[in-house]
């Protein structure tokens, strides 16, 4: 209601119903995406908060940034693809293998943790969504940004690759299968850190101890298989399954293509979805309980 | 009981002081308190509970003294066994029986026949029937009642409450409120600290009202109330020709102004509430108006917490 | 008068303790206390109408929802808790456009409506601030903010001005009754203070130890009687003897006089015999009721 004067006018500014759109689950589930990935990336935030992931970042792309530089130094006196041997998208992520897990444990909790201990859970699960929307849309924006930063290197690895081999259209035609094997590799790789950081981040409400949590069980499953191999002698094949980095390598060489043993490479794989399914279920069993 | 417990001056504060660093907590407060209910008020940070733990006897004054039934309270055994004391966040063991959890108050404290004192206790609270139950099983009123009964088992003359009420319904307050006039009858001194100034205003005697650390006033609400010369009082008149009668009133002298309010009733300004007093009667009869209603507005302890806060 | 939450034969139960005990009642428009101590249930009946525990038996439900879909009807429901809930790195302007977001609103709406409930709620410019450095008014502000910058039907609030010292208290029942009076949203107040209801709310329900105690409108269960007190500071004898001289039927009580059932021409013969004896008058007014006989009436063991 205005009241026009010849001199002038008077706006309400008084509090106005909203009878805009309502998007209901759709739009909260993908809000809580969007913010995920900020989170995960640390933007709009203060630069401390941006540190700590683009330290792991930077970390897991390092290696792909040195055969870039390599590769194409090296075009310029001979076939790249020679002079770099093994380094290439095979055993990329066998150097970054480590940083990726490592971004995802450090970074990871951020998108759980806080919300609990700051109490702000409580003022998202009186919204129009489920508590397993909540952790979905969360994981979901972990895992996004995480394999991004597990193919982006991959990719500018590949390019380079064919673009300073000598003929890259033969590059192209004897190396294509290598992309879909990245992207699988890569695929294990996200999804099996993103899991661990997410079931971490559910056991306890501070960030940092769930870092260290994750770290403590990668470690502790390897040392633990170590000395149990040694005692167990023939069946302590198995108990290599439990190794976790190990285990990974072993089957991204799979996926490549290459030897695997003593057990049948699916068996690894198996081991990883088996560890992956486990803290799914101690993720979602948490968010089961809603406390508010 | 005790002759200790009825001398005034049961509290007697000396230019007291005490603070952390750049931090003064309580700045020069003096005051004297006995028998009956003293209310401890002030806004966030006024340095109450500060206060309230030097007169315990937990903490130490950087200045001044603090006196209780005489004697200085500093590592005195004999006067802080006088003191009963209800701190706001207590826990207690959810497995002891109420009697237990007085017991062993009890026997802490040093009461002599520390059964008799617990019957006299429980039965001051009104907890007879449930005192053998565990306090896991009490309701949140039960269980602040039985923490009072564990701080008087040892019959101090002294009592300390600190937000004794916090998450207490209107029917627990009521009887924790009878209590403490029972209690305060018997001659005992007692001091609430609380945020809810109407608990306050129905059992207090006399308030202390501190703010930063000061004693901004002290005594009763209302004789405070008069003493805040600069505000104008309010005062709200219902009678049955209210112009007649407003324009009656600023013919007085002292009225600062009169409003007419939508329903017909007037709200008058004074500086001098008693020449009002006197004249809203007399103006009424002669000119013949009925007089339906004549209220103080901001007489209560509400108005006089936020005058004196803000001041 | 349309209902907006129902609790029918309502029954919550932790482990032995039982929180609510087959309670049915109704949530209208307006502004609603819900009266009780801490573990009367309160807190329970407000976590079972957000959805956030499932009842043991009967049902807690958001009719005036328009739709069925429990999900989707808590974009037209609010939340206050009593317990810190604000992510302290974040600003009130920042995570009011996210949580708008969050509650079903398009991106761009949702800025719009985050900066007009700042403003309606009174925060200015630290609204760009960080809210971990709020201080406790500005962070109920900006708790009372989200819990309606998505429009919502009705708002359910926590205990509103637990920890809050007297000048707090106040400014946060003016907003609240802002909230429900001005801007026109619904509003079920929990709280253990009669004066917080008594000074907000229009109607009131009373839980005890698990179990509906009462519950009507507050103004019905404050509303003056008529006897009519009468309070002098001095001259009461005076008074009294110059009342009964003019035919008044006045009886001393507690410190005051007393009429019950006082007619104009018994005001007109007060006021006289006040001037006559010369006493100073304090207050002339009706006894009201007041919630506190709610409570003074035999009702469950506390």
């Amino acid at each position: 209601m205005t009241t026009a004067g010849p001199a002038g006018e008077v706006f309400d500014l008084g509090y106005q119903r909203y009878e805009g759109a309502r998007e209901g689950r759709g739009r909260a589930r993908s809000a809580l995406f969007w913010d995920g990935v900020r989170i995960s990336l640390g933007l709009g935030r203060s630069a401390s908060q941006k540190v700590l992931p683009w330290l792991f970042i930077l970390l897991a792309i390092g290696p792909a940034i040195m055969i870039v530089v390599i590769a194409s130094f090296a075009s310029q006196f001979g076939d790249a693809g020679e002079i770099l041997g093994d380094f290439g998208n095979g055993s990329y992520f066998e150097f970054a293998f480590v940083p990726l897990l490592a971004f995802g444990v450090a970074v990871g909790p951020a998108l759980l943790c806080p919300d609990r201990r700051e109490n702000v859970l409580a003022l998202y699960l009186v919204r129009p969504l489920t508590s397993y929307d909540y952790v979905a849309a969360r994981s979901f924006a972990f895992l996004a940004v995480s394999l991004v930063v597990t193919y982006l290197p991959q990719v500018v690895i590949f390019a380079t690759l064919t673009m300073t081999s000598r003929a890259p259209a033969t590059y192209l035609t004897e190396n294509w299968l290598d992309v879909p094997r990245f992207v699988a590799s890569g695929f294990v790789i996200s999804v099996f850190a993103t899991s661990l950081a997410m079931a971490a981040a559910s056991l306890t409400d501070r960030r940092a101890v769930a870092t260290a949590g994750a770290i403590g069980l990668v470690l502790v499953l390897a040392a633990a298989a170590g000395l149990l191999h040694d005692v167990a002698g023939q069946a302590g094949r198995y108990l290599e399954l439990l190794q976790v980095p190990p285990t990974i390598t072993t089957v991204n060489n799979w996926i490549f293509g290459e030897e695997v043993g003593p057990l049948p490479g699916v068996a690894y794989l198996g081991s990883v979805a088996g560890f992956v399914a486990l803290f799914a279920v101690v993720t979602w069993n948490r968010y089961r309980r809603v406390r508010a | 009981m005790s002759d200790s417990r009825t001398v005034n001056g049961t509290v007697r504060v000396h230019h007291l002081s005490k603070w952390y660093g750049p931090v003064v907590a309580v700045n020069d407060v003096s005051f004297e308190i006995g028998a009956g209910v003293t209310g401890l008020l002030g806004p966030n940070g006024a340095g109450k509970t500060t206060l309230l733990r030097m007169v315990a006897g937990l903490a130490n004054p950087s200045e001044g003294t603090v006196e209780v039934l005489g004697k200085q309270v500093r590592n005195n055994p004999e006067v802080l066994a006088r003191i009963g004391v209800l701190p706001e966040h207590d826990g207690v063991y959810g497995f002891m029986t109420g009697r237990q959890f007085v017991e062993l108050n009890g026997r802490l404290s040093g009461a002599h026949d520390v059964t008799a004192a617990v019957d006299r206790a429980i039965g001051a609270v009104q907890l007879a029937d449930a005192q053998h139950r565990a306090l896991a099983g009490y309701s949140r009123g039960m269980r602040q009642r039985m923490r009072l009964a564990g701080a008087l088992v040892h019959d101090p003359g002294l009592l300390l409450l600190d937000e004794p009420l916090s998450g207490a319904d209107p029917r627990q307050r009521l009887h924790f409120m009878e209590i403490v006039r029972r209690l305060a009858g018997e001659g005992r001194t007692i001091v609430i600290s609380s945020h809810v100034l109407e608990d306050v205003e129905a059992v207090a005697d006399r308030i202390l009202l501190m703010v930063s650390g000061k004693l901004a006033a002290a005594g009763d609400y209302r004789a405070i109330r008069r003493k805040l010369n600069e505000r104008p009082f309010h005062l709200r008149v219902v009678c049955s020709d209210a112009r007649r009668m407003a324009a009656a009133l600023m013919e007085t002298p002292r009225v600062d102004s009169v409003a007419i309010d939508g329903d017909g009733s007037l709200r008058v300004l004074s500086r001098d509430v008693e020449a009002l007093q006197r004249a809203v009667p007399e103006v009424a009869q002669a000119r013949g108006i009925r007089l339906m209603r004549f209220e103080p507005l901001d007489d209560t302890l509400e108005s006089v917490f936020s005058y004196i806060s803000e001041r | 008068m349309t209902v907006l939450l129902r609790a029918s034969n309502l029954t919550k139960r932790f482990g032995n303790t039982v929180a609510l005990e087959s309670v049915s009642f109704d949530v209208h428009d307006g502004i609603t206390g819900l009266l009780g101590s801490n573990g009367a249930g309160k807190s329970t009946a407000l976590r079972l109408f957000l959805g956030l525990l499932r009842p043991d038996g009967g049902s807690a439900d958001f009719v005036g929802a328009g739709t069925a879909d429990r999900v989707a009807a808590r974009q037209r429901i609010g939340y206050m808790p009593e317990h810190d809930c604000l992510p302290t790195h974040v600003s009130a302007a920042e995570f009011l456009t996210h949580i708008a977001q969050v509650s079903g609103l398009p991106p761009h709406e949702a800025r719009t409506r985050a900066t007009d409930v700042l403003r309606h709620v009174g925060l200015g410019e630290e609204r760009y601030r960080p809210m971990g450095g709020y201080s406790t008014g500005m962070k109920q502000r900006a708790k009372l903010a989200q819990a309606f910058v998505h429009d919502p039907v009705i708002v359910l609030l926590d205990e509103p001005t637990s920890g809050l010292d007297p000048a707090g208290r106040q400014e946060m029942l003016e907003l609240i009754g802002r909230t429900g009076r001005d801007f026109g949203i619904s509003i079920l107040l929990s709280s253990h203070l009669m004066g917080d209801v008594e000074r907000t709310c229009d109607r009131v329900i009373v839980l005890e130890g698990g179990h509906l105690a009462r519950e009507g409108e507050v103004a019905r269960l404050v509303e003056e009687t008529e006897t009519l007190v009468v309070q002098v500071h001095h001259g009461l004898d005076e008074l009294m003897s110059t009342l009964g001289a003019r035919g008044v039927a006045a009886r001393l009580e507690g410190g005051a006089i007393v009429v019950d059932r006082a007619t104009g021409e018994d005001m007109d013969r007060i006021r006289d015999a006040i001037v006559e004896s010369g006493a100073l008058l304090y207050r002339l007014a009706p006894r009201r009721h007041s919630l506190t006989e709610v409570f003074q009436s035999p009702g469950s063991a506390a």
